[in-house]
């Protein structure tokens, strides 16, 4: 909990200039901010470091965190791709507490309420404090004060932010990964647990200091496409599952079924249809809420009887995006 | 329909199936499409965005992280980045279980209100005044196009009133970060 000074940023907000022991520097307005310096760099590597028959994997997921060297105090990162259906990052929190290990600092892209335990070891001190987004128990947590440090909400492109100007250093990057090869290329839309992609984890594998490959799909050199390049990888650590790929629909990502907000999502469709933004080659995302989600779907009617064609959407994507790409 | 889809993350198994098949599904990383970092990205050349939110107010600003009961339960995701669209739209409910989402002032401020461009509830439309552009094209469209005041004065008169605001401390137990890496707000501590 910080009692620091508090000073107002240009949105009239007050602001802390000290969070977790990093100075802070306030909002000026959109587009205002502009850093100079260089970007975060890793230290030079050597081939001679790492096995020339390019196989990486060590037998369990404890020895590969003792190969990174896992200590009191260090930064420990992770993806959401499975969203509610993680199975790695529990164990992992679990192996430091066996190992007496403290004062971590869980650095994931988010947490969902799969992560309920992790709670457990902030209690216990094995971890500090949670940076990312957290979704449910985590955040009601801290919202009560009782986190060890103070949570630090960065959007998607945020994280990359903070990673690659060096605001956030990583350790030891965790990704799990639904098939990977021995040489740590990884990719997420295959395998028993494919989850689609692991857009999330790719700059935790450029920047951090030791990554881990955690797969439950091992295939023969090379596993392509390699979202996840070998190069950037320590370890490969195989385990039995990695992610329940069925609890990827978690939270928001579910169509609305109430009439108001069916309405409210028909209105946007013919707002957007109105302001002339419905023409050929135009672009557009919609977020996972259930109204989001009726949007597109009201959205596609009128493309199709407009005879218009996007060229191309943003993801998330689901079912209702993939009908419109296939 | 489309011929492509530039895909963050997948919500369903049919999206997985997709990106696993179609070639024109296509796997991109925070970076291409939205670090702000960087020699530009995608998020500034989508034509529409629709995004939700917990709170707007008459400013446009809007709250994505915490609750009306000053918890907070999610996480930004992609929304921040998403606000830089040719025109963002925010589709949300007037109320949500009797408290009304357009509040005098966001318990979090996320995203400043200059970035969001409409909000559309079941009461009406209200257009940021600051797109002149969009207010104009859709004069004559037959839509429920309406001030955000006057929504907002309709709804606190349905149910007596705004709400009383949450208790809160002023310990800070967590700070929300702008694209650029500044902090734009605090979260306080709820009282126990």
């Amino acid at each position: 909990m910080s009692k620091v000074k508090m000073i107002k940023n240009a949105v009239d907000r007050m602001i802390p200039t000290v969070v977790n022991g990093v100075k802070q520097t306030p909002f000026q307005g959109v587009g205002k901010y502009k850093p100079n310096g260089n970007k975060a760099a890793l230290p030079i590597r050597s081939c001679s470091d790492f096995p020339t028959d390019g196989n990486k994997t060590v037998k369990s997921l404890q020895s590969a965190l003792q190969k990174c060297g896992l200590k009191d105090g260090m930064t420990i990162s992770s993806h959401h791709h499975f969203r509610n259906g993680d199975l790695v990052m529990n164990q992992v929190f679990d192996i430091a507490a066996k190992q007496e290990i403290k004062g971590l600092r869980w650095f994931p892209s988010a947490a969902f309420p799969c992560h309920k335990p992790i709670i457990e070891h902030m209690k216990n001190g094995v971890v500090d404090w949670v940076e990312g987004s957290l979704n449910g128990p985590i955040g009601d947590y801290a919202s009560h004060g009782n986190m060890n440090g103070t949570a630090v909400l960065r959007s998607h492109g945020g994280r990359w932010q903070a990673v690659q100007d060096g605001e956030v250093h990583i350790d030891i990057a965790i990704i799990a990964a639904p098939t990977a090869d021995a040489f740590g290329n990884a990719t997420g839309d295959r395998g028993p647990s494919a989850c689609g992609l692991l857009g999330f984890g790719l700059v935790d594998s450029m920047y951090a200091d030791k990554v881990i490959v955690v797969t439950d799909n091992l295939v023969p050199f090379p596993c392509v496409p390699w979202q996840i390049q070998g190069q950037n990888v320590d370890f490969v650590v195989v385990l039995d599952k990695v992610g329940e790929p069925e609890k990827i629909i978690s939270g928001t990502t579910k169509l609305t079924k109430s009439p108001d907000r069916l309405y409210i999502a028909e209105l946007t469709a013919k707002f957007v249809q109105a302001a002339g933004i419905i023409i050929d080659g135009f672009s557009f995302q919609a977020g996972a809420g259930g109204t989001a989600l009726a949007f597109a779907i009201f959205l596609k009617e009128m493309m199709k009887d407009a005879g218009v064609k996007a060229r191309f959407i943003r993801g998330g994507s689901t079912k209702y995006l993939v009908e419109m790409l296939e | 329909m489309t011929d492509f889809i530039l895909d963050g993350q997948t919500f369903d198994l049919e999206g997985v199936r997709s990106m696993r098949e179609n070639h024109g599904h296509v796997n991109t990383s925070p970076f291409t499409s939205y670090n702000w970092h960087g020699k530009g990205n995608f998020a500034s050349m989508l034509d529409a965005v629709v995004l939700g939110a917990t709170e707007v107010d008459i400013n446009f600003n809007a709250n994505v992280v915490t609750h009306s009961d000053g918890k907070m339960l999610h996480g930004i995701g992609g929304w921040q980045n998403c606000l830089f669209s040719k025109c963002t739209i925010l589709p949300i409910p007037a109320f949500r279980n009797r408290i009304p989402v357009i509040v005098d002032k966001v318990t979090t401020l996320v995203g400043p209100g200059e970035l969001i461009d409409v909000i559309v509830t079941e009461r009406g439309i209200a257009i940021n005044p600051l797109r002149k552009d969009l207010i104009k094209i859709t004069k004559d469209s037959g839509l429920p196009i309406r001030e955000i005041e006057e929504i907002k004065a309709e709804v606190d008169d349905l149910i007596g009133g705004q709400p009383a605001k949450p208790k809160l401390t002023d310990d800070v137990i967590g700070i929300v970060k702008w694209v650029d890496g500044t902090v734009i707000d605090s979260i306080y501590k709820i009282e126990n």
